[in-house]
């Protein structure tokens, strides 16, 4: 059966809301309509009170998503838009990531908060296209899921649901309507392992890190450098926090090269973050990042794409990549 | 006094009432002292002069209902069960304590007794509040959110996005005001239009109440109301309760700020003649509920056993050091270290 990201994720929601009572779904919009995108439909006729449209009000609804795991309940809080969950910060920031620590809480913190992001190709601006994962993932006690198949979609707000810390979950724009051959049987039954990247692509020559959106473009760049005779592996992390350091950095070990492609500004970047792991560990290899600039997402259609990666930028920077053996690009490191 | 019919339970309330509040101004005597012997209380929030408002808003409630308490709150913790000892051993941020020394005064946690935890910055309590009353209304439990706040975190939006939400879905929470004249060193009326922290919502859908801080029986009394109307499914209240911060913000306040003389002497000296506890103990002799002996008695049990519980938590141990990498994730053992 051909099954969208969208759909896999909203009868993840259906399957999980009847198996458990004590899932709530808030938010704006998931009543009268469906969602920011469409993801919610049919929630609120089959369970009733069970979703919760609220005012826009980003503050009371991250911090009832807080309260509801307080009191025993699994909280599914869509936010609007990834951009507008900073409008929340501290509750996210000092309360839901630290509360665990602070009061050494033993139970479960079961809550979702899932949501929108990345730039969609629509001049939505800076303010309705960023990746967020670079701001949040310096936060100890935060997972961050961010799902690059229809597959992981399933599998990855299956898992988020049970577990029993605060997730942020972030669906990438484009790839609401990416169409996979799944069964339902198999929609039911996916749950990806949290803090467990995936190889999702075997290759001798490189290592290339990507997520999300960026995955997909990785993918092509590899279909593009096979018939160069270039042999790519694709590491998807699926959980960007905690992250799965030790599958990278067996990978690049392999390969002698690593490349994290980032749909998010430069400084501060997850990608930043991948290369220091790998490199403080010792691999002896080559490493590189493309990632945006540090500007912001321009509005302009002509302007838009510029600053994001795209599947030619990867090429090149894996052509110009391996021709460099590990040795000679150490060396000139050290120059 | 009022509150309730017959006499019989009148009287436990108070005579729990005044043990409450006599107990958590010998904390603030026992914080005091060891400030003054120059060892440090961190983030010690003085209750001095709050202490009827504090206790009544504990005592109003059951033992499972929640409480957002504020860091001046000894007497809400204490009326809501939380051991001493263990709130001592919060206070010097011991192993003993109910945060095994990681959150203190500022994150005390019971949550058997409905006492979730504190949230660290202003603002959040407000949504936290709306999440513990949607869960309770979805498991159909008859529980009750009582949301206790200062000057400081009322200035906070989420406090007008909760309220809103309360509302519209009639949420059985307790929006608590603790007036208490200052935020830090900024009068109450130089914070809230309209001058208190109550008239700015009486064009709100809820009920708004204005009591007499510095009396039990007034907080007490209305407390029990608002709390009622939420558990039989009303919705929610605002009550803010009129009271004075006798001591300074923290005691370090003169060396932290500077400049200080934001209040005259005057003034603290006329609210210290309004003290609740001098007061709910006039009125306890002078009904005839408790004698002036038998309140003697309990006043020097009560110093005794405060005196000893800061003993004992000053011989106790902070937190090992091997635990500082624990609970940032869930423990599947408990998070036994």
């Amino acid at each position: 059966m051909i099954t969208t990201y969208r759909e896999a994720l909203n009868r993840v929601l259906a399957t999980e809301m009847k198996r458990d009572q004590r899932v709530l779904l808030l938010g704006e919009t998931v009543a009268t309509a469906s969602g920011a995108t469409r993801v919610t439909a049919g929630l609120a006729a089959e369970f009733g009170p069970r979703v919760i449209e609220t005012p826009v009000s980003e503050n009371m609804l991250v911090g009832a998503a807080l309260g509801g795991a307080l009191g025993g309940m699994t909280m599914v809080v869509e936010v609007y838009s990834a951009d507008f969950l900073l409008a929340a910060a501290s509750e996210l920031l000092n309360d839901i990531a630290k509360w665990r620590y602070q009061h050494r809480w033993a139970a479960p913190l079961r809550l979702v908060l899932r949501m929108c992001s990345g730039n969609g190709g629509i001049s939505a601006g800076p303010e309705h296209s960023q990746c967020i994962e670079g701001y949040l993932h310096h936060a100890p006690g935060l997972t961050i899921l961010a799902p690059s198949s229809v597959r992981d979609a399933a599998g990855g707000l299956r898992a988020a649901l049970r577990s029993p810390n605060p997730v942020v979950f972030l669906e990438h724009r484009r790839l609401y309507d990416m169409r996979a051959e799944v069964t339902d049987e198999e929609l039911d039954s996916l749950e990806v392992g949290i803090g467990r990247s995936a190889i999702v692509r075997e290759g001798r020559d490189v290592t290339v890190v990507a997520w999300s959106w960026m995955r997909s473009l990785v993918e092509r760049a590899a279909e593009a450098l096979a018939s160069e005779g270039v042999d790519v592996e694709i590491v998807d992390p699926v959980t960007i926090k905690p992250m799965d350091y030790d599958t990278i950095r067996a990978s690049v070990e392999k390969t002698g090269h690593l490349l994290v492609v980032e749909e998010s500004p430069r400084a501060g970047s997850v990608a930043a973050t991948i290369v220091a792991e790998v490199v403080t560990a010792g691999v002896s290899a080559r490493v590189s990042m493309l990632t945006m600039p540090d500007v912001p997402h321009p509005y302009a259609p002509g302007l838009e794409a510029l600053p994001i990666p795209n599947v030619d930028a990867v090429v090149r920077e894996v052509s110009r990549f391996v021709e460099t053996p590990r040795g000679e690009a150490l060396a000139s490191a050290v120059d | 006094m009022s509150s309730g019919g017959d006499s019989q339970p009148a009287v436990a309330v108070a005579a729990r009432a005044y043990e409450v509040m006599a107990t958590s101004r010998a904390i603030d005597d026992a914080c005091a002292a060891l400030v003054a012997a120059g060892e440090p209380v961190p983030n010690y929030h003085s209750g001095r002069g709050q202490e009827a408002m504090s206790t009544a808003i504990g005592l109003a409630l059951e033992p499972d209902d929640y409480l957002l308490y504020t860091y001046r709150d000894f007497g809400a913790l204490l009326a809501k069960g939380v051991p001493l000892d263990a709130l001592v051993a919060d206070l010097l941020l011991k192993e003993a304590g109910t945060t095994k020394g990681y959150g203190g005064i500022m994150h005390v946690v019971a949550p058997e007794r409905g006492i979730v935890g504190r949230n660290g910055v202003f603002g959040s309590r407000f949504g936290i509040a709306v999440g513990l009353a949607i869960g309770a209304v979805a498991q159909g439990e008859e529980r009750v959110v009582l949301c206790a706040y200062g000057e400081a975190e009322g200035g906070r939006g989420p406090l007008y996005e909760a309220l809103n939400f309360a509302c519209l879905r009639s949420l059985p929470i307790v929006f608590f005001a603790q007036h208490n004249g200052f935020s830090i060193s900024t009068r109450t009326e130089e914070l809230y239009a309209g001058g208190d922290m109550s008239t700015m919502w009486r064009g709100m859908p809820l009920p708004v109440h204005a009591v007499d801080g510095n009396s039990f029986f007034d907080v007490y009394d209305t407390t029990r109301i608002a709390v009622d109307a939420a558990r039989s499914g009303l919705g929610p209240s605002l009550v803010e309760a009129v009271t004075y911060r006798i001591d300074a913000h923290i005691p370090a306040e003169a060396e932290v700020f500077g400049r200080h003389d934001y209040r005259s002497e005057a003034e603290i000296r006329a609210w210290r003649e309004k003290d609740p506890i001098a007061r709910l103990r006039a009125s306890l002799v002078e009904d005839g509920l408790l004698d002036s002996d038998e309140l003697d008695a309990g006043d020097a049990a009560t110093s005794e056993r405060v005196k000893s519980a800061f003993a004992v938590g000053r011989s106790l141990l902070g937190p090992e050091p091997s635990t500082i990498e624990c609970f940032v994730y869930y423990e599947s053992n408990g998070g036994a270290a």
